[in-house]
């Protein structure tokens, strides 16, 4: 018998040693690629998870928390330690207060424990809105009355202090810087006191942040007025930025509930119907007519002034229909509502900030 | 014993049957070789790429209103905050402000620091200042300002430019940065992404192609544009063309790997209407 010691073997194992040291060598590098790939994603995780985290936390606040307060957020990938703190506390319980609230994103993997793949922290100014605002008059005229001319006799404007659902104090029915035009032209007015006609500072004393207010700091649901919106919602917000006028036709109006915000001047020409609180920054005029206009609740026009020079701008009254203006409480309220709680401030993130 | 040797045509056929098997393991290997020398290459190329992003997006997200200074193809200036805070009353000819707990490696490296505050709905620079450790809380405190935990009581001078800012405003401390991409120094005949902070120039990453550079978002769509906007408050934000390339020219190849990663950054404290 031959004998036949070949070395087809040790060829084999040679090249399949080669080929997996090879193929080791390539899979331990593209595993480390992938590892840093997979580190970067986690850390985008851990932003998101911080943000959503921060803002659950805000929209939650029914009630304002305690300075300090700690609190876990469980959001989708993780959960993030949020904690609130008070930067400005004004004496004013009426303002607004300043707070920093932080939140530090951790994601968690289900399959590797409860140890956090990677975690950010992220921060984000806010304000902690007290939903209430200082009523000191049915109307306050910041901006100052003008009346229309003509032979002596009432104008059918009606400014009424005495609270129309009850139970509250009453207030002031007409407060005004001043009033011009002929003496014999009256306005109804009444409440405790009646009217204060040559007032100083009123846009100030009404307390209400007309800076802020431009700055973006109250969010609108709606962008302008509309004839017929969800009156049921006593609380929706609508800002206008500018000014308004209203068409003249009968359809034109003004007809809603809550918060009317005109960062300008407001052009009544056909009516308005509204309750709840209407803020104007310049002078709100009415011209118009058909059915009258109504605010139930509170108004108050010339708010610009707090900032800047109103220029000479003054409420007119040239309108011959009905005007009546009356205090209600539970329209101001309930329009207020919607203002309680955290408030984002613009543009004021703090991202991937020191963990503190 | 008989013993019988290879003959002839054994030896041939065995040669011949080695010389392919050879020939099919070297030429194996050298593709091998080649292939793990691209994806070496590649993988370096992409990890210049990411750093970079990594890098520049953090800073960049945290611009806001004229955080915008200069824009070319290849550099980019802006502002970079890094510290915010709110302003305080004025104590000893310096405005007095209380900021959040900072980066401290953030605050030793930056360089001629500017203030900015917080108006009308955004952000405005008011200029260069000097920061300092301050212990007047009582300009704080008068206007209810407090110093939260880990944060600090910095005095900004001079007041004056700081003088139309209101006490109880947000403010934040900023660096001003240039982003370029200039020819390395550390590889000769390539591109790097600089760093330059008061007038210091740092070599971050390299190289890059000829084309990395940068695109501009404008507007509130962020509309991508290429040409430098007129007016640079329009920026809201950033195409970065990362384009990194490999160091070395794989084997096989005439020209380095390329890894082509262009992010968009938006400016995140920068209001979009």
């Amino acid at each position: 018998m031959r004998d036949d010691r070949g070395f087809a073997i040790p060829m084999v194992v040679l090249l399949v040693a080669l080929i997996t040291v090879m193929l080791t060598s390539g899979f331990v590098r593209v595993r480390a690629d992938r590892q840093v790939a997979e580190g970067q994603e986690v850390s985008s995780e851990a932003l998101s998870v911080a943000r959503s985290g921060l803002h659950l936390f805000l929209e939650a606040q029914a009630t304002r928390p305690a300075d300090g307060i700690v609190d876990t957020m469980y959001v989708t990938g993780g959960y993030a330690i949020v904690t609130a703190t008070i930067v400005q506390n004004p004496a004013d319980t009426m303002a607004s207060q300043t707070w920093i609230v932080r939140s530090t994103g951790y994601v968690i993997d289900a399959g590797t424990g409860s140890v956090p793949r990677a975690q950010r922290t992220v921060a984000q100014f806010a304000e902690w809105q007290t939903g209430t605002i200082r009523v000191r008059a049915a109307w306050v005229a910041a901006d100052g009355i003008q009346k229309p001319g003509g032979p002596p006799g009432p104008l059918p404007v009606t400014v009424d202090g005495f609270n129309q659902c009850g139970g509250s104090p009453t207030t002031a029915g007409l407060r005004a810087a001043s009033v011009t035009g002929p003496s014999g032209k009256t306005i109804a007015t009444s409440g405790s006191p009646n009217e204060n006609l040559s007032e100083a500072g009123l846009a100030d004393s009404s307390k209400i942040d007309w800076q802020s207010i431009l700055d973006g700091g109250i969010k609108e649901d709606s962008p302008t007025p509309t004839i017929y919106p969800q009156y049921s919602d006593q609380s929706s917000i609508t800002i206008v930025s500018g000014d308004y006028t209203t068409g003249t036709g009968i359809l034109s109006g003004i007809y809603g509930s809550g918060l009317l915000i005109v960062t300008g001047r407001l052009r009544i020409r056909s009516w308005i119907i509204w309750s709840g609180v209407v803020l104007v920054g310049e002078d709100i005029d009415f011209e118009g007519g058909f059915i009258g206009s109504y605010i139930y609740g509170m108004l108050v026009s010339g708010l610009y002034s707090q900032v800047g020079n109103l220029g000479g701008a003054r409420s007119n009254l040239t309108t011959s229909h009905t005007v009546q203006i009356r205090y209600n409480q539970c329209n101001i309220d309930a329009a207020m509502s919607g203002l309680t709680g955290f408030a984002p401030i613009d543009n004021a993130f703090v991202d991937n900030w020191a963990t503190y | 014993m008989t013993r019988r040797g290879f003959t002839l045509v054994e030896l041939l056929v065995t040669m011949a049957v080695m010389g392919i098997l050879g020939g099919a393991l070297v030429r194996l290997t050298i593709n091998q070789s080649r292939y793990v020398g691209e994806q070496e290459a590649l993988m370096e190329a992409r990890q210049t790429s990411r750093q970079a992003m990594n890098l520049l997006a953090t800073e960049l997200r945290m611009v806001s209103d004229s955080g915008v200074v200069r824009v070319a193809f290849d550099s980019i200036t802006v502002r970079v905050p890094y510290a915010f805070g709110m302003l305080c009353g004025v104590s000893g000819g310096a405005r007095i402000a209380s900021v959040l707990p900072y980066d401290s490696a953030a605050w030793d490296n930056a360089v001629s620091p500017g203030v900015a505050w917080r108006t009308g709905g955004g952000f405005r620079p008011a200029g260069s200042v000097t920061v300092a450790a301050s212990a007047a809380t009582s300009a704080c405190t008068s206007d209810s300002i407090r110093v939260v935990t880990g944060g600090a009581l910095i005095a900004l001078s001079p007041s004056s430019v700081l003088s139309s800012a209101n006490a109880g405003g947000l403010m934040y401390l900023y660096e001003t940065v240039t982003y370029r991409f200039a020819t390395s120094g550390v590889l000769p005949g390539r591109r790097a992404l600089y760093r330059v902070s008061g007038g210091t120039a740092e070599e971050l990453l390299a190289p890059f192609a000829s084309t990395a550079g940068f695109a501009y978002l404008t507007g509130s769509r962020l509309t991508l544009t290429t040409t430098v906007p007129s007016n640079l408050n329009t920026v809201t934000g950033f195409e970065l063309r990362l384009i990194a390339e490999s160091s070395v020219t794989p084997s096989g190849r005439t020209a380095p790997i390329t890894y082509d990663l262009r992010p968009r950054v938006r400016l995140g404290n920068k209001p979009l209407d």
